[in-house]
């Protein structure tokens, strides 16, 4: 079943997003999000511009100058919300980890 | 530098499928240089390892005269991965790398899959759509008028071989778009489990099976020996295959002068209509001049010194001379026999004629229809008996009908006789059906028809 649009981010979705917090050219989001994950998390280009394109007409984030091919961007309320949204999903799954597995471990 | 040009046929959704073929062609030493509509241009080097990487810009076409700003913006940041752009067809946009291990373009398959989604609904489902649909429409005509004509429609084989290359076209549309949903379909499968795109296989090898079956289709057409249809499809096939090439030139030409994408389609389309229409005029004005679709006869005579009238001189099954011998030597007589015949029936509609010049001789018309398929027989007994209350008016054709008579008298196996009926009375026409096998001969005497003609005629015909 194939997951239901921006229900939940993957990983590129949600270090794109993570990027946008401030302004940022496109084709700078390839280099941050290396930089960020320390080369853990990769995103081709091809799958950046789509991403792009698709948070754009979902209003997660705006375009905010054009300089020739040059785009920037950054996220808008929606986006942020959506990365709250999405951090605090993580933080329930780590703390159900932690409240599972760690406390329960040692009671 | 020398290059190699291939048509390669490969299905655009199938990007795994040809990222494979063009490192496999790299390995052998053919670099892709550039890709046109009809071939794709090598470059002959060295084999050499390189990684091809294959993705989509939905909003392109090949029409557009310049790379959009969707497909410059992507090949910057392609570029900036360190991908080199070789082409473009459409959508399908293909990069290359000689980087050991780069970044791939795409990273999230979900997303590729999206991306082909949208690129297909623009080209593979919207180009079968609209062409299956006047393919189909076309058909549609075509059963129509079989339903008015059966008797002029089943023994053409023209008709037979149209409609099947017509539903051939269809059926191909169709499976492919089948194709496309059912790779779809494992390729949101194979994403679920967290696997790459599948390849489309064997696509190449049934294409390859279409080519074939196309071929031979064409080729029977070509050798089609009751008409004029074969030295038709001999002119028309080049023909179409120059005129494809005029638009293709006009179409590049357009976009090498920067004109926008909308007036390049409304004048390639207006380029490619008045070609084909061109064409045709051409081919029919060449096979009227030389008599390909007509035949000329050897003879005519004039009638009243105002126009020819043709005298055919074919050989027929039957002369008014067999049946009758008023007349015997009059030397103005037309034979004429015009036959069709298909895998389902042969048709041959033969007359002796006299020109219209007021003398009175008797002439006669007949016409044997020969039933290939047994299953075919009655279909084709009723369609030669309602053929003739096409244009009767409900009332007359209520009161009118074939009659049987006695066949013995004829020896054939069933023998009709035409009954006109009107409000005025009923009236005993000169108009026979006479079946015996599998044949069916619908006979009109233009002279007085006797009853020991009735052998005679069953004998020259039937044998």
């Amino acid at each position: 079943m194939p997951r239901e649009k921006f229900q939940t981010l993957t990983e590129p979705m949600f270090y794109i997003l993570l990027c946008l917090r401030r302004e940022c050219c496109g084709m700078d989001i390839m280099a941050e999000v290396d930089r960020i994950t320390a080369g853990r998390v990769t995103v081709g280009p091809g799958t950046l511009y789509h991403l792009l394109d698709q948070f754009v007409t979902a209003g997660l984030i705006r375009e905010t100058s054009v300089q020739g091919r040059r785009r920037s961007y950054i996220l808008t309320q929606k986006g942020r919300d959506m990365l709250e949204a999405e951090y605090a999903r993580l933080r329930t799954l780590v703390s159900d980890y932690e409240e599972i597995l760690t406390k329960g471990e040692t009671q | 530098m020398k290059y190699t040009y291939r048509i390669e046929s490969f299905i655009l959704f199938d990007c795994v499928g040809l990222e494979r073929h063009l490192e496999e062609m790299a390995a052998k030493g053919l670099q892709l240089e550039s890709i046109g509509r009809m071939f794709w241009k090598y470059r002959r080097t060295e084999p050499q390892k390189l990684t091809y990487s294959v993705t989509y810009a939905p909003d392109a076409s090949v029409y557009d005269p310049h790379p959009t700003e969707e497909q410059q913006v992507l090949t910057d940041y392609c570029t900036a991965a360190g991908w080199h752009k070789v082409g473009d067809l459409a959508q399908l946009q293909v990069f290359v790398t000689d980087r050991p291990n780069p970044t791939p373009i795409e990273t999230d398959e979900s997303i590729r899959l999206d991306i082909i989604r949208k690129s297909m609904k623009k080209n593979l489902i919207f180009s079968h759509g609209l062409l299956g649909v006047v393919f189909l429409l076309n058909i549609l005509l075509r059963l129509f008028h079989f339903v008015d004509y059966p008797l002029s429609n089943l023994p053409d084989g023209n008709y037979f071989n149209s409609l099947v290359m017509m539903s051939y076209g269809v059926l191909l549309m169709i499976a492919d778009v089948v194709y496309y949903l059912s790779w779809q379909r494992k390729a949101e499968k194979r994403i679920a489990e967290g696997e790459s795109l599948p390849e489309a296989k064997h696509y190449r090898t049934i294409t390859k099976v279409v080519w074939l079956i196309l071929f031979l289709l064409l080729l029977n057409m070509l050798l089609d020996r009751n008409t004029g249809i074969a030295l038709f499809m001999a002119m028309y096939l080049p023909g179409m295959v120059l005129i494809l090439m005029a638009v293709y030139a006009t179409q590049q030409y357009m976009k090498k002068k920067g004109v926008s994408k909308g007036k390049n389609i409304l004048v390639t389309l207006i380029i490619d209509i008045v070609l084909v229409v061109g064409l045709l005029g051409i081919i029919i004005h060449i096979s009227l001049q030389n008599h390909i679709f007509s035949r000329e006869a050897p003879d005519h005579y004039l009638v009243n010194d105002r126009f020819n009238y043709p005298l055919w001189q074919d050989e027929l099954p039957l002369y008014v001379s067999d049946l009758t011998d008023e007349d015997k030597d009059y030397p103005y007589y037309s034979f004429e026999k015009r036959t069709k015949e298909s895998i389902f029936m042969k048709a041959e509609d033969c007359s002796q004629s006299t020109p219209p010049d007021g003398e009175d001789h008797p002439e006669m018309r007949y016409e044997i229809y020969t039933v290939k398929m047994d299953f075919l027989y009655d279909f084709v007994l009723n369609a030669v008996m309602e053929d003739e209350f096409r244009y009767y008016t409900e009332e007359s054709r209520a009161m009118s009908g074939y009659i049987p008579q006695n066949a013995a008298e004829w020896n054939a196996d069933a023998v009709y006789q035409l009954k006109i009926g009107d409000p005025g009375g009923e009236l005993m026409e000169d108009k026979w059906i006479i079946c015996k096998d599998n044949t069916i001969v619908l006979f009109r005497p233009y002279f007085k028809f006797t009853d020991e003609m009735k052998p005679i005629l069953s004998e020259k015909i039937f044998g």
